[in-house]
């Protein structure tokens, strides 16, 4: 099956929409051999009945099946109306005999942001359910599931993006459609494959970048999603596998502990024996290093560092340590280092280079990696000399279940693509309180939840990670902190890279 | 939507741990205590058997076998099985009926991955979770 997958041509009288560019994609389409054209929406640039008037009779010279769905710029001044006039369903299923193509309205009216709410959600989980044994099954909304790169300060900007991603994951949707942000970008996590078109037909392009759109070739095999922009093509192919059984893993490498939340204070939001039980487990388990993700303390002074001094030294093994906004409010940006030993810590082995880099910021909770941060960070990954590189930061990179974008790194696409790009093996982050594991190309990402803080996410209560590198994979299982209840939540074989 | 009616898709652990069939009984235990995991799959190319850790207690350690004999003396040959779009409940009375704890889930007459008792506590997590992530 082939795809084009349009987004954002932006149509209007006058303003930012170039129609000479849309002419030419839309004759390439024409004569090449699709299936199926998926436009993600923002098709008008106003959501006016002029635009509207003037989209559909361009859209009309698009002479392939076609699946249009619309964005934030379709809802304007109560466009959405507007849109079922001239397109049809704000929500709806395009079928064929082994794939389904699953399509949701992520807009908020006047708003940039996205949604998918309670009732859709709902409505999207039983379309999931009724066409479960498809061969292939794909999902498209406007707004972007996973932060792109070049988004400026604009993060993951639909809500519930890691609620969508978790329940896309276990009905494996093999493919998730968007746009959105401009800027073309193609990503697997695990096996599902995240395609954001760039812009079609809009001068507001990022990056000095120029107009493009996706071609989705799709086979029992692989899938293979090539950027075509104007000027040039990029091509990303992904081989599609169905479940993974894992024989041999080989010599057990190192195994590092993961943890975030201590919380140290002297109110009862902090769990002290949770903290005590997690801390014979810890010694039990003897882990070569513990990442301590941030939010070491409650509040940055001195009582709440005293008594960090006082419990960190329970654990045996070596701690490297980021800071979460709490560890530096206050005094905490002079009390962290002098307890800790750093904002940006590093560790080595010969078998891996740890490299922290601090996200937190005074009095803030916007988390951010910075441009002249990311450029020390890429530039300290590419002179290591060990075969594994593990990053780590307290804010959350890629959205999470049941976390809200508070949590998501400012820069978080910049930073997820530099750190896919340069495959580095392990990111280690400990915002949100929510254990989670998840590979997106060759990087796994895992989260820790917070060991002994009152505040939590997950039903299964506190808890902290372990990380166990062999030869041949990686698996990371969550310890609960009172009972050291073991669980696996991912595991993944070593990336190609560490294999040759 | 009843919780018991979606495909058992949505809660089956598509990745498994596994073991070849010459493998001996001591070393499968230890994966199994390595991994922290109630069951193993054993496979030649595909998936040909599969035990549990009740399996060893009744089938070796009451029985006195030695722990260097290969796994495939004591694996299960007739595999239970059920399709990755069954039914929860279906594949839950298909456990009562066959008495176990573990059901392999099958996508095209592969075995892609495993649904245990243990995952109905997820179940009801799910629920849980489900309603917290609707705004």
């Amino acid at each position: 099956m082939r795809i084009a997958h349009i987004s954002d041509s932006h149509i209007t009288p006058g303003g930012e929409f170039q129609k000479d560019v849309f002419s030419q994609i839309v004759k390439e389409i024409n004569t090449s051999p699709y299936d199926l054209v998926v436009h993600t929406g923002d098709i008008t640039d106003t959501g006016l009945r002029e635009a509207y008037e003037r989209s559909f009779s361009l859209i009309e010279s698009i002479k392939k099946p076609l699946v249009v769905i619309p964005g934030n710029h379709d809802s304007r001044n109560v466009g959405y109306e507007l849109f079922e006039e001239y397109f049809g369903d704000l929500n709806g299923v395009y079928q064929g005999e082994d794939y389904v193509l699953i399509y949701a309205d992520s807009s908020i009216p006047d708003r940039n942001e996205g949604r998918v709410g309670s009732s859709k959600f709902t409505w999207l989980k039983s379309q999931l359910v009724k066409y479960s044994s498809k061969k292939l099954k794909m999902v498209a909304v406007h707004h972007h599931l996973v932060p792109v790169p070049k988004a400026g300060t604009e993060r993951n900007v639909l809500f519930n993006a890691g609620d969508l991603l978790d329940l896309f994951q276990r009905y494996d949707v093999d493919l998730v459609l968007s746009g959105h942000r401009h800027y073309p970008n193609v990503i697997n996590m695990d096996d599902m494959i995240i395609s954001n078109a760039g812009c079609v037909s809009c001068r507001k392009r990022r990056a000095g970048d120029v107009c493009s759109y996706n071609q989705v070739n799709i086979t029992p095999e692989e899938i293979t999603v090539t950027i075509k922009r104007v000027n040039a093509s990029q091509e990303n192919r992904y081989p599609r596998s169905g479940g993974e059984i894992f024989i041999s893993e080989g010599k057990k490498l190192a195994r590092i502990v993961h943890i975030a939340g201590t919380f140290f204070s002297d109110r009862k939001i902090f769990e002290k024996g949770k903290y005590e039980n997690a801390v014979k487990k810890i010694n039990a388990l003897s882990p070569e290093l513990v990442v301590h993700c941030g939010d070491v303390v409650e509040k940055g002074i001195p009582h709440h560092y005293d008594l960090a001094q006082k419990y960190l030294h329970m654990i045996e093994a070596p701690i490297v340590y980021t800071p979460g906004p709490r560890d530096i409010n206050y005094i905490g940006y002079e009390l962290f280092p002098t307890v800790t030993g750093g904002l940006d810590q590093d560790f080595e082995t010969p078998l891996f280079h740890v490299h922290g880099v601090n996200s937190s910021q005074y009095d803030s909770d916007v988390g951010s990696v910075g441009r002249f941060g990311l450029q020390n960070l890429e530039k300290s990954i590419k002179e290591q000399e060990q075969e594994m590189s593990i990053v780590f930061l307290h804010h959350n990179i890629v959205p999470l279940p049941h976390i809200r974008e508070k949590g998501l790194l400012e820069d978080a696409g910049d930073v997820l693509k530099s750190l896919y790009d340069l495959q580095v093996d392990l990111v280690l982050t400990g915002h949100s309180s929510y254990p989670h594991a998840t590979r997106f190309g060759s990087t796994v990402i895992a989260n820790a939840n917070a060991v002994s803080c009152k505040y939590i996410r997950s039903s299964y209560g506190n808890s902290f990670n372990v990380i166990d590198i062999y030869e041949n994979l990686i698996n990371i299982s969550e310890i609960h902190s009172l009972w050291g209840s073991k669980r696996i939540i991912g595991i993944w074989k070593r990336n190609d890279r560490v294999q040759q | 939507m009843n919780k018991f009616s979606v495909p058992v898709r949505q809660y089956t652990t598509k990745k498994l741990i596994g073991v070849t069939e010459g493998e001996t009984i001591q070393k499968a235990c230890q994966r199994m205590v390595e991994f922290h995991i109630g069951s193993l799959v054993v496979c030649n190319e595909k998936v040909v058997g599969f035990f549990t850790q009740g399996d060893i207690i009744e089938r070796v350690v009451a029985e006195g076998l030695p722990y260097s004999e290969p796994v495939s003396k004591i694996m299960i040959r007739d595999l239970i099985t059920a399709d990755i779009d069954t039914p929860v409940y279906k594949v839950l009375e298909s456990m009562q009926q066959h008495q176990i704890r573990h059901m392999l889930i099958t996508e095209e007459g592969n075995v892609i991955g495993l649904f245990s008792l243990k995952d109905l506590v997820d179940v009801e997590k799910q629920f849980l979770e489900t309603a917290i992530s609707s705004e």
